[in-house]
């Protein structure tokens, strides 16, 4: 055995760069998975803690329409409360706490929430942090007693070196004083915010009269399965939040306080986030993608490496070694590469997830300006996973292999072909298994596996079908002189050896068509959905509408006298169940405009399970069954929608923010209206907003952008691996070519030719693969995980892109080895020929 | 007629201590349609004369000087790797001992091939009329893998020979065949080169092939 190994070993010595582009391409589909991994896990992190610190125990709201409260309603409910009378159902509600939350300007001019709560009620998780010394009641004292005391993060404070006791400046109000800290994840958010009395909220946000909705902590709280708990662990942000099942306010309550609504905490979360799960599914299913190329390129690699190898495996059988000793050859020799592999790419990981922190990082600020994430927290958990994923992969891996080397023929055969069988079976098999799960009710995951397996039955066909094309060529070819028709001889042959980097290539160029048409889709989809939102050129939106109404109203019909403007659209929404769903329901009201219609959003539309029903019945709300238009594209997240005329609304009134979008001259508006504005409201031009929308959403998709790159340079890198070999295997040929004369740039053009044909029909093979993946994202994917669906959109830049991206990387990969063949001296061709005799 | 004259030519390999001169003051004249066997124990220098002569190793001192019928002289040792591989591929033809064809050619494509290489035209009737001439014209569409060492070796020697050479240099040319058959390559090796009216330069262990040589040139004798 050692001698085996040592011979082993040097003859590894004698090819460097092979065994170096192994390992790194391995270290790279590692350090993919690691960083992915990290920062997903980071931000979820993030976005626990930030919610942690907004939301304390408490699992649920209690919000009153357009966010408020008023005083005599929270005493309501109270009692309601205490009678047990709060809920319809038997939930048990252990805190109840009255919160009043609002915005301050710090001194520097950036944002901070202010949460006013009632000490003694209060479900947020504060600490004194004078531990030791000072008696805590002292402390709940001066949190009383003392205007201004305030808990802010740990992180924050440590950010702005502030220590307890330190005033906090404030735009417009007395300072503030730090009195504790709120405790957060070290790393994780550095947010703004300050949790003070309710008191001092009152009096530093002027606010007297209401309360911004009550916190309720619900028991038991969810629990998530232990099942679920090891993915999410395993697979940081595959899992989409949970749904809690809704609860409802008790009858009475829901009778006499028409807008009063309960929801659990983790819906609002979601309100903001359906971009934001949408984002960190694609980071999840990014990290897994890097993998599966990382793990084929491995398989290939090692495959190649045995079955090169046997016929000297036969010789050392008819030697006598044992089989034992063979198997064992094999898979100490996978063990060490994928151990070198691994080591570098942990490593590697973690460096690359520093670098895409800061990405991430944007992209969650832009969704909630609530998360920001300050450092990577420490978690073994990916690093473990990496290792093992390449261990166990290189195992896996390895143990076929090893039979086959401890099988291998005593006698070598003649004419022993180096490609391994090809066998369809397994593209039919995995086809048929995407086929099954795309057709059946499997959710998103499944969705996700089907695409999983799409890809992989289109890797196993990269080789036939390139072959195939080859041969076609090859015909194609036959008046073209001999010197051009060797490449596609010899790519045929190559094939053997490449043909396992190339899927790896087809596999990553299909994913990054897939994307870019989904991202394109999405993107075109979602600037369509916002174009028919913000179709007015003005919006005017505010808080809550009084009696300033009559006198918009009234400079709108003067301005529509005077031609200014051609019509406007009143909106104002209503929280409200149509059983068992939460719904928002908007009120539409059009003057100049056509009439609207009652219409449901797509997300509601599919969740009713009837997206073409031709009537609504919703009884007390509507008269009747109402015919319904066609449903609408809406994608915010958050509660499902319906929209419908003012006039055909039967429910409680609308009150809290409205929305007034008005079609005419802006510039002309924007000077009449303006000095009119009811109080609180804002007036805003459309093409801002629309493209500030489209700038979160191109912020949201770069780093799956990165991560494409990513991915495609672990399959550059199986690449450079494979035609470095297809060059080695080439070298004593073309040595002879040249002492028969071929000019020095014959061989370079040769191995060029050959790689860039064998690369760019893997390209074209990833475009019919790609456009696949497209399909499955769009059409599967996005449909179970979000229930909404995208316009297909085909850039034609994303075909051209892959193909141009293939030749690009064969070409480059062969560089090396076409530069060495060229620059060869002589001497080194004769010693190339001297080295077989 | 093709011509090769060698005067005064002196070739060391290796160098410091390990430096070794393989030989110096080397003369040498050969006529097209002449043969000269290489011969001397191994290592004597007789591949890498073969080499100075093809241009593939650059002598210290002395001139390789070649040439082909109605063709101006061309001194190989003194022009560049550019006009060397050029001179290479039109004038002169080589035979490997391990036969160096081209796996993913036919045998009759890895002959038209070389024709191609040296700049004639249709290529491919040239090569059908060697392979017929070395016997293998009902072998034409094999590809290398499936024919015998000897009818490899045939090939290569249509190969050596279908851009009408000014002279062949083969290695060993018979060194990896069994008797029977090295004695028939040797036959079509010295018959079609008489019949192109080419040089020939061949090394060989075997006293048998050198015999046949109209000339032979011992080296490392002194
Ligand atoms: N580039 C080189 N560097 C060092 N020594 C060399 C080099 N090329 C050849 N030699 C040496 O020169 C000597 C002659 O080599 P050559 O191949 O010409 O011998 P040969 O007569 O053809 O032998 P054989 O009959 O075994 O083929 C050998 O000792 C060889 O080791
Ligand atoms: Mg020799």
């Amino acid at each position: 055995m050692t001698y085996l190994w040592r011979a082993r070993r040097r003859a590894l010595r004698r090819e460097p760069l092979q065994s170096a582009l192994l390992i790194l391409s391995l270290a790279l589909g590692v350090a993919v998975v690691v960083a992915v991994d990290l920062v997903n896990a980071a931000s979820r992190t993030a976005m626990a803690s930030a919610s942690a610190q907004l939301e304390g125990f408490s699992t649920h709201r209690l919000e009153g329409p357009g966010g408020s409260l008023d005083l005599a309603t929270y005493a309501e409910l109270r009692r309601a409360w205490r009678q047990g009378t709060l809920l319809a159902s038997e939930d048990r509600v252990r805190g109840f706490a009255p919160v009043l939350e609002g915005r301050l300007r710090l001194g520097d001019g950036r944002g901070l929430v202010l949460l006013g709560i009632d000490p003694f009620a209060s479900l947020q998780n504060v600490a004194f942090s004078d531990a030791g010394q000072a008696t805590s009641a002292l402390a709940w004292e001066s949190f009383l007693l003392q205007p201004g005391a305030a808990f802010l993060p740990d992180g924050f404070l440590s950010a702005e070196g502030l220590a307890l006791g330190d005033a906090i400046p404030v735009q417009g109000r007395p300072p503030l004083t730090v009195l504790g800290t709120l405790p957060g994840d070290d790393g994780a958010s550095a947010q703004p915010l300050a949790v003070v009395d309710l008191a001092t909220a009152q009096e530093w946000l002027g606010v007297t009269d209401r309360l911004s909705r009550i916190d309720l902590a619900l028991t038991p709280p969810a629990t998530q399965s232990l099942g679920r708990r090891a993915l999410e662990r395993l697979f940081p942000g595959l899992l989409l939040p949970n749904k809690a099942p809704p609860v409802a306010l008790h009858p009475a309550l829901r009778a006499r306080y028409p807008g009063l609504m309960v929801r659990s905490q983790a819906e609002t979360r979601l309100a903001l986030g359906g971009l934001a799960s949408a984002f960190q599914l694609n980071l999840a299913a990014m990290g897994l993608l890097a993998m599966v190329v990382g793990l084929y390129l491995l398989y290939g690699a090692l495959t190649f490496s045995v079955r090169r190898r046997l016929e000297s495996f036969g010789r050392f059988r008819a030697l006598g070694v044992p089989q034992g000793q063979l198997r064992s050859l094999v898979l100490r020799e996978a063990l060490v590469f994928a151990s070198l592999g691994a080591l570098l790419g942990l490593g590697l990981g973690r460096v690359l997830a520093g670098g895409l922190l800061g990405l991430v990082s944007d992209t969650l600020a832009g969704l909630y300006d609530q998360v920001a994430i300050a450092a990577l927290p420490f978690d073994p958990v990916p690093y473990l996973k990496g290792l093992l994923l390449a261990l166990g992969g290189a195992f896996f891996v390895a143990w076929p292999l090893a039979g086959e080397a401890a099988r291998a023929p005593l006698l070598p055969r003649a004419g022993r072909p180096l490609a391994p069988p090809i066998r369809l079976s397994g593209a039919v098999g995995l086809g048929l298994g995407a086929a099954l799960l795309l057709s059946f009710p499997t959710g998103y995951l499944g969705a996700l596996a089907a695409l999983a397996a799409l890809l992989l039955a289109g890797a196993q066909l990269v080789a036939p079908v390139t072959g195939g094309l080859l041969r076609v060529l090859g015909r194609l070819a036959e008046p073209l002189p001999l010197g051009l028709r060797l490449p596609l001889r010899e790519a045929s042959r190559g094939l053997g050896r490449a043909q396992l980097a190339l899927a790896a290539l087809v596999v990553a160029l299909a994913t990054a068509v897939g994307m870019t048409i989904m991202v394109s889709s999405f993107r075109l989809t979602v600037a369509d959905w916002l174009t028919e939102r913000l179709d007015a050129p003005v919006l005017v939106r505010g808080a809550a509408l009084g009696a300033d109404r009559p006198v918009l109203e009234a400079a709108l019909h003067a301005a529509r006298e005077a031609g200014v403007v051609s019509g406007w659209v009143w909106r104002q929404g209503v929280e409200d169940w149509l059983e068992p769903h939460p719904v928002s329901v908007v009120l539409l009201e059009a003057e100049g405009r056509p009439a609207p219609q009652l219409r449901l959003s797509e997300p509601l539309a599919r969740r009713l399970a009837r997206p073409d029903a031709p009537t609504l019945s919703w009884p007390g709300r509507l008269d009747g069954a109402q015919a319904l238009a066609p449903f609408y594209r809406a994608y915010g997240g958050g509660r499902p929608e319906l929209e419908m005329p003012r006039a055909l609304w039967q429910g409680p009134a609308p009150e809290g923010p409205w929305g007034l979008a008005i079609y005419g001259d802006a510039e002309v508006l924007e000077r009449r209206l303006a000095p009119i504005l009811p109080d609180g409201a804002e007036m805003l031009a459309q093409g801002p907003v629309k493209a500030r929308a489209l700038a979160i959403f191109d912020r949201t998709f770069r780093v799956t952008a990165v991560l494409q790159t990513l991915a495609g340079l672990v399959a550059g890198v199986g690449l450079l691996s494979a035609f470095a070999g297809l060059a080695l295997d080439r070298q004593r040929q073309l040595s002879a070519l040249r002492v028969l004369g071929a000019p020095r740039r014959f061989a370079a053009r040769q191995l060029l030719l050959e790689a860039g044909l064998l690369a760019s029909l893997a390209g074209l093979c990833a475009l019919p693969l790609g456009l696949l993946a497209a399909w499955v994202l769009c059409d599967a994917v996005n449909l179970r995980a979000f229930l909404w669906t995208l316009d297909f959109h085909v850039p034609a830049g994303a075909f051209l892109q892959a193909l141009a991206l293939a030749l690009g990387a064969g070409l480059l990969a062969a560089l090396g080895p076409a530069l060495r063949a060229a620059l060869a001296p002589p001497a080194h061709v004769l010693e190339v020929l001297r080295a077989e005799g | 007629m093709a011509r090769l004259q060698v005067d005064d030519l002196t070739l060391r390999v290796g160098a410091g201590a390990d430096a070794l001169t393989l030989f110096s003051g080397l003369n040498l004249t050969l006529e097209g349609g002449e043969s000269l066997a290489l011969t001397g124990r191994s290592g004597s220098g007789k591949s890498s004369l073969l080499h100075c002569l093809g241009g593939l190793l650059t002598p210290q001192a002395g001139r390789v000087c070649w040439t082909p019928a109605g063709q101006p002289t061309v001194a190989l040792s003194a022009v560049g790797e550019g006009a060397r591989s050029a001179f290479r591929r039109r004038h002169l033809g080589f035979v490997f001992q391990f036969f160096h064809l081209i796996p993913t050619l036919t045998a009759l494509e890895n002959v038209a091939f070389m024709a191609e290489l040296a700049g004639q035209d249709a290529p491919l009737e040239r090569a059908r009329a060697m392979l017929d001439a070395v016997g293998l014209g009902a072998r034409g569409s094999a590809f290398p893998e499936t024919l015998s060492g000897g009818e490899q070796q045939r090939v290569a020697l249509a190969r050596a020979l279908v851009h009408g050479p000014a002279a062949v240099l083969a290695d060993e040319p018979t060194g990896n065949l069994d008797g029977r058959t090295a004695d028939a390559v040797a036959a079509v090796l010295f018959e079609q080169v008489r019949r192109v009216g080419a040089a020939l330069i061949l090394v060989t262990h075997d006293p048998a092939l050198a015999a046949r040589a109209d000339g032979t040139l011992a080296l490392g004798a002194g």
